[in-house]
């Protein structure tokens, strides 16, 4: 997993790559957990569009980034989710929790 | 009558002389004889004087009266002094002298006083008078003329006679002093040419008898030796003699320290012996032997190099009485003489025979030389051979020289040989009743003089065996002879003896070295090349057929391939496509040996690329494989193959065959198949039409690849183990692994063959299908490895007609339960290569894949429902994954087997 950080206006866009499973959240999570934790803008986006397989793993850190993102009180958002982890998030109540949002332009709007 | 008429000599009127007879000149006369005689050492002597009557009257006495008669009456008619030798012959009369002669005139040669002749007869111990002897006579008899002269005016004759005795005493005194000096004079001419004869090249014995002659007169003896000590060093041997009794004497031998000569010979001191008759330490024995009274001796050692060689004696003085010590000294001279002699020609003979010694060694060294150049030049054995003939035909003046190697195992004997020059060349029966061969068989060696005995008809002997002959048996280091040697027809004169034995075995020692070097060399590279060449292959071979057997589906696999000899003719190939479906491939190549590994290295490196291609089909890779094959092929090579393709889900097996032999489906019932492919084998045709088939298997069949070698093996009676057998004997193994119903089979087909060896290349392989788990494989149990899974998961049911979210949902399950066991299980606690066995099954209805781990075992109790809000309180991390597994899934079972969890997902199709 990797990821590339955007900022516009006061929204950070963090576009995330590759699978988030157990074995590659391990490397990055600390890293990705203290981008969110910078607290230097008002809202963060989270871009999931190159993000083909989410595992429990990968909720959990979504989950955290949710929390430090509360504790901020910046706005979350997850764009360009695959079905297929879209349907994960339904399972597991997630999708009332995130704002979960079609495009990268409609979080920002 | 006056006075004068009374003096001996009487003057005539006219003018001539007479001697007057009177009985006191007769005493006088015959004193003057004895005087004479034993100055010189004559026999007889006699006066013959003019007496009135003018006839010559004779006082005293001679053997051979006529001849002195005649001698006299010609000295007296020419005034002349005579020495004649022994022997020699008077002209006038044609009579041969029995004696030696000397006759003097007495007168003067005016013509005067002509008063008669003094002639002696014979001398003593010696031929002839010696020129001393005749000077000193001549002087003598000048003298008693002069005073038979005076005497003619003397008073009386008693003044006549007294005058006469005391001028004569006053004479032989004078005489006596003249033959001294003369002596002297002779002694030292003798000596100054007897060493002069050393430096001549007389031969020895020669040599020895002229200084031992010289000795002889030089001392006045009556004999002289020379003895040598005889090589035992025991005794004295007469090696020359000179004297009356050389031939009674020259026989004897003294033994050392006895006698005279013995002791001389160890004391190495010189002895005179005056009176040896009444001397106890003289040899009678010589004395007896030959008749001889010994009454002096005089002896000295012979010392060559410190080493007393001999001794010489002179034996018994002539004129006198003793040998002085004089004679002596004089004598020590001579032994040295004879010394230097004996010295000088043992140095000659030395250095001649060291000389052809060396000769004879240069000689050998320059033809081992020629032998080690031949060595070193020669490629082959019959070369070196050839070489080695010519050498020895050389060296030993050999016209047949015969080189024979025997081959035991073809009974041959091989003949290399040369006869006068020609090179022979041919091979003969080694069973025969030979002298040659009996050499080799029995290893004699055989030097003879003669040639061949009466009888011997073998047709080698009588070829290769002329005259004086070796056989030398040849051999290694003392084994058994390989061969033999044969030299005769010598062309120089005297048999072979054992220097040219020991000159042969020098030549033959080098000669073997040589032959087993080329014969090692050859072998050696062949053997290096024919190992070197094996390797290559088995390297080769090595890199083609496949290190590890997947056990990973619902089949069990065994297989056995062996080669008859170092390198196999057959292949085969065991491939898994990344979906989970198989490859099986078993081939067969025509010939051996390294062109043949290089062909089939090139042939299934084309097969293996073509079928790992999953698109193709079998009978397309062949078709694609023969073409590139046949491109390659060269010299009729192919092979025959037969393909399967094999999917573990519909257990369906797609097959093609390239001239092979029809494989086998044995079915759960018992009964069996046999799968026939059209096709030629590849690399025979270039554009080749391949048609093979399918077939559905079931678990409990099985499926027997193999190629001819195993069906083909030959009892003894040359029957062949045959396809049908093969197949009963698998069919009543059926309920072994595959493994070991081939491992069973191989035993078999060995115990068939009853110890022959193998035949043919043995290749089966059988597959077992069972019903398991279609794919399966085993991962090690950390975190990197779950994408793994994930992809295995995948490649398993992609082309498997499933609908992506079915797909989805149990890739995401697998991976929940992978990560439980990894994060869970196995936290905490130490298992070498803790490790997930991941099986799927698919069927028509559901999927199911079952996890296997050794970790700890999974309380479902302790795992409490996931909470967002714990989560983003804090209180929890995660706890997402047993629910969404739970959720995603039909149905998760989970059990504690033994040590292990397993874990089964089922997921429906529909």
């Amino acid at each position: 997993m990797e990821f590339k950080v955007e900022v516009r206006d006061h929204t950070k866009i963090i576009y995330i790559f590759g699978n988030m499973d157990v074995h590659s959240i391990h490397k990055i999570e600390k890293i990705f957990l203290q981008e969110i934790q910078k607290n230097d803008s008002e809202s963060i986006i989270l871009d999931l569009e190159n993000v083909p397989f989410v595992s429990s793993s990968g909720l959990r850190i979504l989950v955290a980034s949710l929390k430090f993102a509360k504790e901020q009180e910046n706005k979350l958002f997850l764009t360009n989710l695959n079905p297929a982890v879209e349907k994960v998030f339904e399972i597991v109540d997630l999708n009332t929790m995130f704002h979960i949002r079609k495009t990268i332009e409609e979080a920002i709007s | 009558m006056d006075l004068h008429s009374q003096s001996i000599v009487v003057s005539t009127d006219e003018n001539r002389v007479f001697v007057r007879h009177d009985p006191k000149l007769a005493d006088i006369l015959d004193f003057i004889l004895g005087q004479a005689k034993r100055l010189v050492g004559a026999k007889n002597g006699a006066f013959y004087l003019i007496n009135e009557t003018e006839s010559l009257v004779k006082y005293g006495k001679t053997e051979n009266t006529s001849t002195s008669d005649l001698i006299s009456k010609h000295i007296f008619k020419h005034r002349k002094n005579l020495l004649l030798k022994k022997g020699s012959t008077l002209k006038t009369k044609e009579i041969v002298l029995g004696e030696s002669y000397i006759a003097c005139f007495l007168g003067q040669d005016t013509g005067i006083l002509d008063l008669g002749v003094f002639i002696l007869e014979g001398i003593n111990h010696f031929e002839n008078f010696s020129t001393q002897d005749f000077e000193l006579i001549s002087y003598y008899s000048s003298n008693l003329s002069l005073l038979l002269r005076d005497s003619i005016s003397s008073e009386t004759n008693e003044d006549v006679y007294t005058s006469l005795i005391t001028s004569i005493l006053l004479l032989l005194d004078n005489s006596n002093i003249h033959q001294k000096n003369n002596r002297l004079e002779y002694q030292t001419e003798e000596i100054i040419r007897v060493s002069g004869l050393i430096n001549s090249s007389l031969d020895i014995n020669s040599l020895l008898e002229s200084i031992m002659e010289s000795a002889k007169s030089v001392f006045r003896s009556e004999g002289s030796s020379l003895m040598l000590v005889d090589p035992t060093k025991e005794f004295l041997y007469f090696h020359i003699v000179t004297g009356d009794k050389k031939e009674e004497i020259s026989k004897i031998k003294v033994p050392m320290g006895q006698g005279i000569a013995g002791s001389v010979a160890i004391t190495r001191k010189p002895m005179i012996i005056n009176d040896a008759v009444n001397d106890p330490r003289v040899y009678r024995e010589v004395d007896q032997a030959s008749n001889f009274t010994t009454r002096n001796i005089l002896a000295a050692p012979l010392v060559v190099e410190d080493e007393v060689i001999g001794i010489i004696e002179a034996i018994n003085t002539i004129d006198r009485n003793n040998f002085s010590q004089a004679d002596l000294d004089l004598f020590l001279s001579f032994a040295t003489s004879c010394a230097l002699a004996i010295q000088k020609t043992r140095l000659l003979t030395n250095l001649e025979e060291t000389n052809h010694t060396l000769k004879e060694k240069v000689n050998t060294l320059a033809s081992l030389f020629e032998l080690g150049q031949a060595v070193m030049e020669s490629h082959t054995e019959a070369d070196l051979i050839k070489k080695s003939n010519q050498i020895i035909a050389n060296e030993m003046n050999a016209s047949i020289v015969a080189t024979m190697i025997v081959n035991r195992s073809k009974q041959v004997i091989e003949v290399i040989a040369i006869i006068d020059g020609k090179e022979e060349w041919f091979k003969e029966n080694f069973i025969r009743d030979s002298v040659i061969i009996e050499s080799i068989l029995y290893n004699n060696t055989i030097v003879s003089s003669s040639g061949l005995q009466d009888g011997i008809e073998d047709y080698l002997d009588l070829e290769f065996i002329l005259g004086s002959h070796i056989l030398l048996p040849l051999s290694i280091s003392g084994d058994k002879p390989f061969g033999v040697l044969c030299v005769s027809g010598k062309t120089t004169a005297g048999p072979f003896g054992e220097n040219d034995l020991m000159l042969l075995k020098t030549i033959s020692s080098q000669l073997i070295k040589g032959y087993e070097n080329i014969k090692l060399g050859i072998e050696m590279i062949a053997k290096k090349a024919i190992e070197k060449e094996i390797e290559i292959t088995k390297n080769i071979q090595n890199n083609i057929l496949p290190d590890k057997i997947p056990t990973h589906s619902n089949f069990e696999l065994g297989v056995k391939s062996v080669a008859a000899k170092e390198v196999s003719g057959d292949f085969y190939d065991i491939h898994q496509y990344e979906d989970g479906q198989f490859a099986f491939l078993v081939a067969d190549v025509s010939g051996k040996s390294l062109p043949a590994a290089i062909f089939m290295a090139i042939s299934s490196s084309i097969i293996r690329t073509l079928s790992r291609n999953h698109l193709l089909q079998p009978d397309e890779i062949l078709t694609q494989a023969n073409s590139l094959i046949y491109e390659d092929s060269q010299s009729g090579m192919f092979v025959t193959l037969f393909y399967i393709h094999y999917d573990p889900v519909t257990m369906e097996i797609r097959y093609a065959s390239a001239g092979h032999n029809d494989q086998i489906w044995i079915k759960t019932d018992n009964s069996y198949e046999l799968l026939k492919g059209k096709g030629a084998p590849l690399g025979v045709v270039p554009m080749g039409n391949y048609r093979g088939g399918n077939i559905k298997v079931s678990p409990g069949d099985l499926f027997v690849f193999y190629t001819d070698g195993a069906i083909e093996e030959k009892d003894s009676s040359q029957e062949e183990f045959g396809l049908e057998r093969f197949i009963q004997e698998i069919i009543q193994r059926k309920h072994l692994s595959s493994q070991q119903i081939i491992d069973e089979l191989y035993k078999l087909i060995v115990e068939y063959a009853d110890g022959a060896e193998q035949f043919d290349d043995f290749t089966v392989m059988i597959l077992k299908f069972k019903d398991d788990f279609q794919f399966n494989r085993v991962f090690s149990a950390n975190t990197s490895q779950i994408p793994k899974i994930r992809d295995f998961v995948n490649d398993s049911l992609r082309e498997r007609n499933i609908s992506d979210f079915i797909l989805e949902d149990i890739l995401l399950s697998c991976d929940e339960a992978a990560t439980n066991i990894v994060m869970h299980g196995y936290k905490g606690i130490e298992i070498e290569n803790p490790s997930i066995s991941c099986a799927i099954s698919l069927d028509g209805s559901k999927i199911t894949v079952r996890l296997q781990d050794n970790g700890k075992e999974f309380i479902r109790k302790e795992v409490k429902p996931p909470s967002v809000q714990a989560n983003l309180s804090g209180e929890r991390r995660g706890g997402f994954g047993v629910f969404l597994m739970e959720k995603l899934m039909d149905k998760v079972e989970y059990k504690r087997e033994e040590n292990t969890n397993i874990w089964l997902l089922e997921k429906n199709l529909k």
